[in-house]
This record gives C-alpha cells, structure tokens and sequence, in this order.
C-alpha cells in the first residue's frame, strides 16, 4: 500500500517534468536536455530557500523562476547564438551543475527539519490519510497546471507558440518573431521541470546534486506513455486530453519503476531499465506495423 | 505603392560560384496592379519575391511599402504589410492547428498575439463567414487538423489567411505550380476573384507561360537578375504564349551574343 500511494505521490511529482519535456517535445519540436540541471535546480533551490527558513509558498515560485531563467538560457544559446539545439541543452545542464552545487553549498541536502509544502500533512493521525494528503495536493497542483496549460495554448499567445512549432516559415509570415517564441516556451519547459525537482525534493525528504542525472529518460518515458494512451482514444489534437495522458502516464511509469524495485531488482540497475523501457515503448509501434505489414 | 530601388543580390560573392541574382532592379508598383513576373530558372524573379518579403537583406539598393522604408525589417517584422502564398502547399498552415486556429493567427498577422483567447463563437462565425468565401464547404471543417485537408484546399486556405488583413502587397511565389492541374485552375481563379474583390496589389511569380498571359495587368519578364521586359495596359492585353516564348529566345541569343562581343 504504501509502495502505490509512494509511486503515485512521486508520479504526479513527476508528472510537470513530463509536462516540460512535452512542451519542448512535442509543440516546439526541439529537443532539449537542459531538465537534467534544471530538475536539479529546483531541488536545490528549495532546499536552500527551505533551509534558510524561506516559507516553501515562495521556494517553490523561486524554483520555478529560476527554471524558466535556465530554459531561457538554453533557447537563447540556440536561437541568437545559432548552436545546435542539443548541445545548447547540454552546455546549460553542465553549467547547472555548478550553479546546483553553490546554490546547496554540498552535494546533499535533507529537508526532515524543515518546514515543506507537505509539513501539515505530517500531525494526521490516519495512516493512510497521511499518505493520501501529499498525493491529493500534488494531484490538485497537476490539475490546475493542466487547465492553465489548456488555457494558455488556447490564447492567441499560445496558438502562436504552437504554430512556432509546427511551421516556422508560416508562423514567421505571420509577424512572429520565433526566435523569441522559443526562448519562452523553453523557458516554460523547465519552469514546470524545476517545479517537479522542487516537489520531489520536498516529497522525498531531500535534495541530491544526482537527482536529475539521467532523468530526460524518466520525462520522456511519460510522453511516450501518454501519447500511447491518447493514441488509444484516438486522440491526437487537444493538448488538455493529451497533458492529462502525459500526467497519468507518469505515474504509470512510476508504478512500474516501484514494482520492478519490489521484486528485488537493484535500484543501480534502474537507470539501464529505464532505458530498455523506453526503447522498447518507441519500437513497439514499429514492430506492430512490421508484425501487420508480414501478416498481409 | 511599392518602390524597389536599385536593389541587388549576390550568392556566393567572390567565389567560382558567384550568382548575380539581382542586379540593380528598380521598380514601381501602383496600388491595385497586379503584376505577374516570369522568368527562366535562375532569372532573379524568387529572389525578388523573397526580397520584398524580407527573406534577406539586400547587398545594395532599397525597397519601401507605401512610403515606409523596410530595407532593413526582417521578415516578421515587414509581415503587417506583406500577404504571402508560398509554392510547397505545406509551407502556408501549421498542420496539427485546425483550420480556425490557422485562420485566427492570419487575422493577427503583424500584430501583437495576446494571452486572451481569441478564438471565442463571434470570432469563430466572423472566419466561418470567410471561409465560405472559398465556395469549398470548409466552412463546415473549422475544428479540422489542416494538415488533413488536399494541397489545393491548403494552398486556397493560405490565399484567404494572405488576405484576412488586407495586405499592401500580396506575394504569390508559384503558388500553383505544386498543384494537380484541377486544384491550380481553382486556386489561380479564386486568386483572381480575392484579389478584384479586395482589391489587392499584387505580385505574382510563375514559370507557366499561359498563366502569365491570362492573368494580371502587368507583366515583368526577368531574365540574369535583370527586368527585361515590362508590358502594361494593351500591350499586355494583346499578349500571347507564342509572342512570349519568341521573345523569351529573342532574349536569350541577344543575352549571349552580348556576352560574346
């Protein structure tokens, strides 16, 4: 029981780094990889800001600006300074961690004294109320990021953003600076990926330097899986439906991650699963069609 | 009134591959023309098309749009003023966007896109009524992803998002020239229609003699980044492929001969 409450807790966590990778993914087709630091920085932003004895309602805004600022980064590299896409992603995420590491001042930072966003949660007497809470105010935070997504991508603003993605040259004919559309958009990205390292450090009870190494898996892992799932209702258009697929699909991913940990799998081994996971997931369309393709 | 000064363009300048593609053009264009250029490959009629829309920036000479010099705008910045149809009928939408959603970022074209939903019922009707301008049953397809839609039904929804807001220019690169030969003749005549009805100046490429013949009140024939030719009123009236093609090699032995001497 508590293993399922853990992975749906961290899942939803998770959840606004697969809303990140989605954004920068799917709607500006650019692949970034910045989420390796920026996850981190919003882990060690808040454990800092915590530790100082800053109230988490304004650590996790402050996680979340600094994201933005780090995404910003990245699309500014990529768009004035002309760099290749993955290695201005790359340059920032290696920077972070230092910036990460000065932010902490060490490598790991544990947050059980401190006052978190699930600190109230802590005096519930029920057991399984206690664990509930956390999963209900991340699932109540993932909603609302959802409808303010929806909104968003619904605006004139937001369909330009859109349109940045999915034809440049027409969108650009439209008066559109795109280069400035992009700095924002994944400026956004990290924004909710910071998000998701600020609440999984407060939920796990710490903030590690390692926390997002290797984690770009983990957030396309949930677009992978959320996209499967929208493609099952046959939905490939609205972004509200898909972001809640993207959100459900993390907390799959977790679920799964928790169960191959229970039966007795090393947790070290558990970045090589992922791996083979998501490999797997993005072949499995391929290899149905071949399987198809043969039968006929 | 579209002023084009001296302008010029070099590729690869001071290479083996150099390529004069524009050399000192100068030309005017009256409100309300619509003027076809025509060229062989290589004639400088896309570069100029693509210079006025702000595709590079110039080595030499100037262009102003209704007194407003935009030499130095990029593209977007130039975009308030130019309508554009591209020749890849894929270039003008955004695929995964519907129809609507299209149509209501060509509403804003040039101006700022704000965080507020635009895409409300009144805006919705005011595009359906647009739409049905097209006389294609589109209309009834708003909420359709464009990119499930024909390249003649895309190339004609580029030609109504072009003209949405009225341009000072309108900017037709081949428009017609990807099309299959029914999708062309419907595109090329709703063209036609838009641009009497909106009254709309106009700058029309194409390599398709006849097109070029048919269509538009003044005709530029381009040849090595130069205006060769520029035929208005009767003169362009009393035009046909045959004249055209003559004079088309007329040009080209007189070009050689002269690069001979």
């Amino acid at each position: 029981m508590e293993l399922l409450f853990g992975a749906i807790a961290l899942g939803l966590a998770y959840a606004f780094l697969g809303m990140g990778i989605f954004i920068t993914m799917r709607i500006f087709n650019f692949p970034d990889i910045t989420a390796d630091g920026s996850l981190t920085l919003g882990g060690s932003l808040t454990a800092a800001l915590l530790t100082a004895g800053v109230s988490p309602w304004l650590a996790v805004p402050a996680s979340m600006i600094a994201g933005f600022l780090a995404g910003s980064a990245t699309g500014a590299i990529y768009t004035k300074l002309k760099v290749n896409g993955l290695l201005s992603g790359i340059l920032v995420m290696t920077a972070l961690y230092s910036v990460n590491l000065r932010i902490m001042g060490r490598s790991n930072t544990p947050l059980i004294s401190v006052r978190t966003v699930l600190s109230p949660f802590a005096d519930i007497a029920d057991p399984t109320l206690r664990l509930l809470a956390p999963i209900l105010l991340f699932l109540l935070l993932v909603a609302a990021f959802i409808l303010f997504l929806r909104w968003l991508f619904r605006t004139d603003f937001g369909l330009a953003m859109r349109a940045t993605g999915d034809n440049e040259v027409m969108i650009a004919a439209q008066g559109v600076a795109t280069d400035r559309m992009k700095i924002i958009g994944i400026g956004c990205s990290n924004a909710l990926i910071a998000l998701s390292g600020s609440l999984v450090a407060q939920y796990q009870g710490f903030a590690d330097i390692g926390m997002g190494i290797g984690i770009i898996v983990f957030g396309l892992a949930s677009v992978i899986i959320g996209d499967t799932l929208a493609g099952l209702f046959g939905e490939r258009f609205r972004i509200g439906i898909r972001l809640i697929c993207v959100a459900t699909g993390s907390i799959l991913f977790r679920g799964l991650v928790a169960a191959t940990l229970s039966i007795g799998l090393n947790p070290t081994d558990l970045k090589i699963v992922t791996a083979i996971f998501v490999l797997l997931t993005i072949m499995l369309p391929q290899a149905r069609a071949a399987i198809r393709g043969r039968v006929r | 009134m579209i002023l084009i000064e001296k302008l010029t363009r070099v590729f690869g300048r001071g290479t083996p591959n150099e390529v004069r593609a524009l050399r000192e053009v100068s030309l005017g264009i009256d409100a309300g023309e619509f003027v076809v250029v025509i060229g062989t490959n290589g004639s400088g009629k896309s570069t100029l098309l693509n210079g006025i829309a702000g595709g590079f920036q110039p080595d030499s000479g100037r262009i102003s749009l209704n007194g407003i010099d935009v030499t130095r705008m990029t593209g977007h910045q130039r975009a308030r003023h130019i309508g554009r149809v591209f020749q890849n009928p894929f270039s003008g939408t955004a695929p995964t966007m519907t129809i609507a959603e299209n149509l209501r970022l060509a509403s804003l074209r040039g101006i700022p896109k704000r965080l507020s939903i635009g895409l409300d019922n009144r805006e919705m009707a005011r595009l359906r009524e647009r739409t049905a301008e097209l006389g294609m049953g589109l209309e009834n397809r708003l909420e359709t992803p464009i990119g499930l839609l024909s390249g003649g039904q895309r190339q004609a929804l580029t030609l109504l998002m072009a003209t949405l807001r009225q341009p000072d220019i309108l900017l037709l690169d081949e428009h017609t020239a990807a099309l299959d030969p029914r999708s062309a003749e419907q595109v090329m005549l709703l063209t036609e229609r838009m641009v009497r009805e909106h009254r709309l100046t106009t700058l029309m490429v194409t390599h398709d003699m006849q097109e070029a013949v048919g269509h538009g009140s003044r005709l530029l024939m381009m040849h090595e980044g130069t205006v060769e030719l520029d035929l208005s009123g009767d003169e362009k009236k009393r035009l046909t492929p045959a004249i055209l093609m003559e004079t088309f090699a007329e040009l080209r032995t007189m070009r050689s001969n002269g690069d001979r001497t």
